[in-house]
């Protein structure tokens, strides 16, 4: 079958199960926006308000279906404009395929209207990109792309395609949808190595982290963990992927994680690391983290390890088959005075308190948003305070359930984060908490919920400043806020009716029920004013380069 | 940690594909490698290209490098040699002064090096040298007293000793 390369890369899409696809048209994407009209009852396009906003909607569409994510863009700047939604799909391994337009072959390298090296650009945050300069190559191409972003660890592909190859005819051969590649199991001796360290392990811990979402590592880290009675942490990116409320889960380790996970990390004698990288965030000091353990690294990236940590026995491969394999060669083992001790260090929440005339308390409207909602709905952040205390006090019970930029920390990610995820799944409630930093970033996507009248609600944490930032000028810079305080003057609820959304304010302690109540009951977007406190802080907090020792619990007890 | 950092020759087999090269550099560089010496150069299977590179590192550090480059898509095998296990050569040229007086001195030079005379103008001589990298640099050490005006170096490439080749293992 004849076809152009705009029908082309339509029916590679389709083939690939896309449903739907996030983007923003311009000159160079003429021709695949005139295909995605004639096909617009195969593939639905959704128009963003920024290209930004596409492509954290294509990877907030990935994070929450597990599929493959896709933004489209036009030449030099709308292409530039994916740059920030790339990145961040980079660094949380999202799988996500970008789609640019480019000026016509013969006008690429001379500086066209509208040209930029988006293939340069993008090298260093994609997996692999593609110019595709003759429409032949197009069909495999695609494929390609999406056999890529999903192979081994998964990630973003951008395709460029010259605006005449987008409208050149080329046979269209159709073919199955693309398949991630497979993966070498680990090496037995390292298996054996491993099963060796765990048997006589005493206090093993297990510090999990986004590659167990991945790959659907779920039943198997639990399974694990249950056989073996080991208690489990988790970066910021595998919250989700074991049940928050399991006796075994000690919560989320490092900077911001909790008392009890950071001590296990501490005194254990063996770690099982799966699917996580050792961040700073999570190992400030590398040198000293776990320092009393045998590790046991599991990843399908070959180069995590010992990027950052040294570990005793490096277990490539698939995490679901590798946890399996060790589980199944372990005997069944209880350690209650391990358990016990850690956590023993588990620290209870205050009572909520009860003043309706009171100050707001952000850990408040979470915990009371955790309980108005089930289990199903789907958190998005933004990046800041807001976005620590979403992971503190909302706790996770499924997977794909927090959708948040952990690696990149993209502020106004969220936006588009919501957008995407309520698109991929369009049962589910979506609230996205941002600050009011984060928001006036990228609101402007306000204008696409309200079009597609998608019931997101979205939690301004409104503490007048860029909190977290500030919370870092009052620690390690004598309270000097430089730049932190912009004393911005909107008026969310006015912004909101601006936009056609709905606004609501909570104002006082007794707010927060009845507001979250009506804004999860309303059928469109709202936006809701949450007026916190400027000084509240994001603790426990470990600071930059610093152990558990380190840890700050109070501010007050810190600042003395 | 004590252990030697030697230097190390990573043989990497790729496709010819137009980036490849920027793809390998924008690695090195924004990981903070820091390599030697890069040579790149066709193979007799015309999809594919071989770059030879050397670095001094710890194990941890090469092994670190060697998986990074295995992670580029147009990558296809990636082979770490210790540099006594290989066949290794760089070429030199080197422009020497050389008046009428020392002329003969450096020609003489050139013989006992086994280099090859290139090039002779009437104030200079321009001569080729091959060999590892030591014999290169003494070399050059040597003809320093002379002047030197002008040099031009390739970095090292190398192949692996005996009868082992990077192609082993690849199908077709
Ligand atoms: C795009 C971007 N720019 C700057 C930063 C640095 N940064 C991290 S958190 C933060 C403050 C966020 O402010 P806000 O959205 O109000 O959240 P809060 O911390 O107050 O909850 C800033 C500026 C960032 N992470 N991303
Ligand atoms: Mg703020």
């Amino acid at each position: 079958m004849k076809l152009n390369g705009s029908e082309i890369l339509i029916e590679c899409l389709l083939e690939q199960g896309v449903d739907t696809v996030f983007g923003y048209p311009g000159g160079t994407v003429l021709n695949i926006y005139d295909a995605l009209y004639k096909n617009s009852h195969r593939i639905n396009h959704v128009l963003t308000a920024h290209e930004q906003g596409a492509s954290h909607a294509a990877d907030g569409y990935s994070r929450a279906t597990g599929k493959v994510g896709v933004c489209i863009a036009t030449s030099g700047p709308g292409a530039t404009n994916l740059v920030t939604g790339i990145a961040t799909a980079y660094m949380d391994s999202i799988p996500m395929v970008a789609i640019t337009g480019n000026v016509a072959v013969n006008l690429l390298g001379r500086d066209s209207f509208q040209e930029i090296d988006i293939t340069g650009v993008t090298i260093p945050i994609t997996k692999h990109n593609f110019l595709v300069k003759d429409v032949n190559d197009l069909a495999d191409t695609i494929r390609l792309a999406f056999e890529i972003a999903q192979s081994g660890r998964p990630g973003p592909v951008l395709v460029d395609i010259p605006k005449d190859v987008s409208a050149a005819v080329a046979e269209y051969v159709p073919a199955p949808a693309s398949k991630p590649r497979p993966i070498n199991p680990p090496k037995p001796e390292r298996l054996a190595q491993a099963i060796e360290i765990l048997k006589q392990a005493k206090r093993p811990l297990i510090y999990m982290g986004g590659g167990v979402i991945a790959a659907g590592a779920y039943q198997q880290i639990r399974a694990l963990a249950e056989k073996l009675d080991i208690p489990v942490c988790s970066s910021l990116m595998g919250l989700g992927g074991f049940p928050a409320d399991h006796p075994l889960w000690l919560g989320m380790v490092g900077m911001h994680g909790t008392r009890a996970a950071n001590i296990a990390t501490r005194d254990c004698d063996a770690l099982i690391v799966c699917g996580a990288r050792f961040s700073d965030r999570v190992a400030g000091n590398p040198k000293g983290f776990a320092a009393g353990a045998k590790i046991i690294h599991m990843d399908v990236d070959h180069a995590e390890f010992d990027k950052n940590v040294q570990v005793t026995v490096r277990l490539a491969g698939e995490l679901k088959e590798v946890l399996f394999t060790v589980a199944s060669r372990l005997e069944e083992t209880k350690r209650p005075e391990w358990i016990a001790a850690c956590t023993a260090n588990k620290v209870e929440w205050p009572a909520i308190p009860t003043d309706p005339e009171g100050p707001v308390d952000p850990s408040v409207i979470l915990r009371t948003l955790r309980e108005l909602t089930d289990r199903n709905t789907i958190l998005a952040t933004d990046v800041g305070q807001h976005q620590m205390w979403s992971a503190q006090f909302y706790p996770q019970y499924l997977p794909r359930h927090l959708l948040t930029s952990g690696g990149l920390g993209t502020m106004g990610y969220g936006m588009g984060a919501a957008i995407g995820a309520q698109f991929g799944q369009p049962d589910s409630r979506v609230v996205l908490v941002t600050g009011d930093g984060c928001f006036h970033m990228n609101l402007n996507e306000l204008t696409t919920m309200v079009s597609h009248q998608l019931p997101v609600v979205v939690l301004v944490m409104n503490n007048r400043v860029l909190g977290m930032v500030r919370q870092w000028q009052k620690v390690f810079y004598e309270k000097r806020f430089s730049a932190t305080d912009p004393e911005r003057q909107t008026d969310y609820v006015k912004l909101a009716e601006a936009f056609g959304a709905k606004g609501l304010v909570i104002a006082k302690n007794g707010d927060i029920l009845p507001v979250l109540s009506e804004a999860l009951a309303t059928d469109g977007p709202v936006v809701v004013d949450c007026r916190i406190s400027k000084d509240a802080n994001v603790l426990p907090m470990i600071p930059p380069g610093g152990s558990v020792e380190n840890m700050i619990e109070s501010m007050e007890a810190y600042e003395q | 940690m004590s252990e030697n950092r030697n230097l190390t020759v990573i043989s990497v087999l790729a496709y010819n594909n137009p980036a490849v090269l920027l793809r390998m550099t924008g690695l090195f560089y924004r990981r903070g490698f820091n390599i030697e010496t890069m040579v790149a150069c066709q193979t007799d299977r015309p999809s594919l290209s071989r770059l030879t590179v050397t670095m001094t590192g710890h194990n941890a550090e090469i092994r670190q490098v060697r998986q990074q480059l295995l992670k580029l898509e147009d990558i296809v095998k990636v082979d770490v040699l210790s540099i006594d296990d290989c066949s290794a050569s760089e070429l030199a040229l080197i422009k020497v002064s050389a008046t009428a007086d020392t002329r003969k001195q450096v020609l003489n030079a050139a013989q006992a090096y086994g280099c090859r005379v290139l090039d002779i103008g009437e104030n200079t001589i321009t001569l080729e040298m091959t060999g590892r990298d030591e014999e290169v640099n003494r070399f050059v050490r040597y003809m320093q007293p002379f002047g030197i005006v002008e040099m031009g170096c390739t970095g090292v490439t190398a192949l692996a000793r005996g009868d082992t080749t990077i192609f082993e293992g690849l199908d077709g």
